[in-house]
């Protein structure tokens, strides 16, 4: 999980899998911040959602609006550009091993409950997402081994 | 199909596996195993020996004593961790393959071994006593060695089986290497096992991790649990490049593993904890992934 304002700069991260990145704008303070979430309820694990709230989805979302905060942002998820990508998906009819839909679907009902809903996204597939974004343009830059990268 | 005779040329020039990692190997198939054997087993390889206490007494295991006897190492670090540090001392040229036909980095095969290990041994404690988990672990390990020496012989390939896959036109990446090269990484894995004379369990894994139903009855289970937990290391980002997630999950899984959707989530957080402890006591500490 990580923000930042500072011009120059950008945020990370390594093959999501079947995790998703949430990634937040804010175009007042030009902010931004992501988090890489890796189970849908922090009820599995409440314990570790207090040491990594980024890992669950539900404690997700509070816990990238108060790092924003930090930055000078509201933290209400007011006027806020959501996106989201990664969640690869797993076909599974037992229900059992399709995480990243159901991280997917955890992150957007989290979101919902400040009235946010993601601007843009890049979800599901048998594809495993590395994603960066920077400061000064704000882009989201996707790729994935054995294919051309694409912006979002 | 019958594997290229290059390909068959650089499996024959694989060194062999020490003695202790195959011994470790054997001793671990073995159910009823006791620390002790571990341990006299460490004690005749001096290198495995020094292996161990580095490994015991970094910082990612958080002990506050020094230890400096083989069996007290062995009783914290357990046996799957040996075994894992043997094969890597011995194997590093195989593990550490730069794997650029999947357009991805050396290291990257053993991450994702170790971490399919760990998933591999958790899941099967769902086997209802049908498969063992340390024998898991050590199939989890070695599953994907074929892609050491298919790397080499699939080129250019891996783009396009990727398109291909991305546009539904084929079902998953193992047919399109055996499309590309005429055979496929666990037909190669399989004879590189065969090579080290690895015992029967072990080579199943190797050979059926993708198509666990054709696995030989008395080792489905372990099959089933490896097939497994090779999709837990792909969800978790930790593949081995252009083929992660291009793979089928077989469905019957349910026939051998009863796993929850609670229980599984739980085997993902404690796998990746368990994967980034072995990799930091392994290597020392990583950047940390956001
Ligand atoms: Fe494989
Ligand atoms: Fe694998």
């Amino acid at each position: 999980m990580g923000a930042t304002r500072t011009p120059g700069q950008e945020l990370r991260t390594l093959a999501l899998g079947s995790c998703v990145a949430l990634i937040m704008l804010d175009p007042k303070t030009r902010c931004i911040a992501m988090v890489h979430v890796v189970l849908p309820e922090s009820s599995i694990d409440p314990a570790r959602s207090l040491k990594k709230p980024g890992h669950f989805a539900d404690t997700a979302v509070p816990a990238l609006l108060e790092e924003m905060k930090k930055l000078g942002s509201e933290g209400t998820g007011k006027g806020m550009i959501v996106k989201l990508m990664g969640g690869a998906n797993v076909m599974d009819p037992n229900n059992t091993f399709n995480i990243g839909k159901r991280n997917a679907l955890a992150l957007k009902k989290a979101l919902w409950k400040y009235g946010m809903g993601p601007r843009a996204e890049d979800l599901g597939g048998r594809i495993s997402r590395s994603v960066s974004v920077d400061v000064d343009s704000g882009k989201v830059k996707i790729t994935s081994p054995g294919r051309d990268g694409w912006e979002l | 199909m019958a594997i290229p005779p290059d390909i068959k040329d650089s499996i024959a020039k694989i060194k062999p596996l020490s003695q202790s990692a195959v011994r470790l190997m054997s001793v671990m198939a073995d159910p009823d195993h006791t620390v002790g054997q571990i341990a006299a087993i460490v004690e005749s390889d001096p290198i495995l020996t020094g292996n161990v206490l580095r490994v015991v007494n970094s910082p990612a295991f958080g002990l506050r004593a020094k230890i400096s006897t083989v069996s007290r190492a062995v009783s914290y670090t357990g046996g799957n961790m040996v075994v894992g540090l043997a094969l890597h001392l011995c194997a590093s040229g195989i593990f550490n393959h730069p794997l650029e036909g999947y357009e991805s980095q050396r290291g990257a095969l053993w991450r994702h071994c170790l971490l399919t290990a760990i998933a591999s041994r958790e899941i099967a404690r769902f086997s209802s006593g049908k498969t063992d988990p340390e024998v898991a672990y050590t199939g989890g390990l070695l599953h994907d060695v074929g892609k050491a020496i298919m790397s080499g012989s699939l080129g250019n390939s891996a783009r396009e089986i990727v398109a291909a896959a991305d546009a539904e036109k084929t079902t998953d990446f193992v047919a399109g290497e055996l499309a590309a090269v005429g055979t496929d990484h666990t037909e190669v894995g399989q004879a590189i096992a065969k090579h080290w004379s690895l015992p029967d369990p072990l080579l199943e894994v190797i050979r059926y991790h993708h198509a666990p139903s054709k696995a030989h009855e008395k080792y489905r289970p372990l099959v089933y649990a490896v097939h497994l937990g090779d999709f837990i290391a792909m969800m978790g980002g930790t593949g081995t490049g252009a083929d992660t997630l291009l793979y089928n999950l077989d469905h019957d899984y349910k026939k051998f593993i009863n796993v929850s959707a609670g229980e599984l989530e739980k085997v993902i957080l404690d796998s990746g904890q368990e994967y980034q402890q072995v990799v930091e006591s392994m290597f020392g500490s990583e950047e940390e992934q956001q």
